[in-house]
């Protein structure tokens, strides 16, 4: 039966370290923030070159 | 003058978690320093683009302190050194994590109500010491908090003014190649 040998192959998940789920945090914190400070150097950058050219 | 910058940091620090952690029904205070103002903003756009992962820590049961400390740790794994989007981004998280919960049972609220203030002191304490401590000199090289209101005002106070710009360019340049290639 497929849906037995699918219950069957399902690996049960590993458990979580302690603190993975901080890290896990951590690590998005740091892609939003790193996001963010590229889009604020990008528009200053834009800025810069408007004010400069008026 | 070292001193004169933990107190800015503090007091900065302070007026956003305030307002983050203040009860319902209760007014916001206006915000206390300019680079107050610019924080609440700028903070308020990086809520509204990522309330996703947001809404996984607002009410969020656990320890908050020590959740905070562990991120300000692991943030900067190999660099060593923050930038502003990192540290607008952590205290925004922290903001969150002192939010009154949504909605939820009675003894969930008087948790959050019994935790509060002690723990926004504790946090106020805990990033100050990471932004004055291990992170003074890139604190000082950035000009401070004075450095954090020149790299984020020109594009908040003026985006708009800006896209018209942008857009008014790329309708000349179209124009202009439009012109050149019919007269060529």
């Amino acid at each position: 039966m497929p849906g037995k040998k699918a219950r069957k192959n399902a690996q049960p998940s590993p458990p979580r370290a302690p603190g993975e789920a901080e890290v896990e945090c951590a690590i998005q914190l740091r892609r939003i923030g790193d996001k963010l400070s590229f889009r604020q150097k990008l528009l200053n950058l834009i800025y810069k070159l408007f004010h400069s050219g008026t | 003058m070292g001193d004169a910058l933990r107190l800015r940091t503090a007091r900065l620090l302070t007026d956003y978690l305030e307002y983050c952690a203040r009860r319902p029904g209760t007014v916001a205070q206006p915000p206390s320093t300019r680079e107050a103002a610019l924080l609440r903003s700028v903070a308020a756009q990086v809520r509204q683009r990522h309330l996703l992962l947001w809404s996984r820590y607002r009410g969020y049961r656990g320890n908050r302190v020590e959740l905070v400390a562990r991120a300000a740790q692991e943030i900067l794994p190999d660099r060593g050194v923050p930038t502003w989007g990192l540290v607008v981004v952590l205290v925004t998280f922290t903001g969150i994590l002192l939010e009154r919960p949504p909605s939820g049972h009675t003894w969930e609220l008087k948790e959050w109500d019994d935790s509060v203030d002690r723990d926004c002191q504790s946090l106020v304490t805990l990033l100050c010491d990471w932004l004055t401590g291990p992170h003074r000199s890139w604190l000082e090289v950035e000009d401070g908090w004075d450095g954090f209101c020149d790299a984020f005002t020109p594009a908040v106070v003026s985006w708009s003014r800006m896209l018209v710009q942008v857009l008014l360019s790329c309708l000349m340049a179209t124009i202009l190649t439009y012109l050149w290639t019919k007269l060529l």
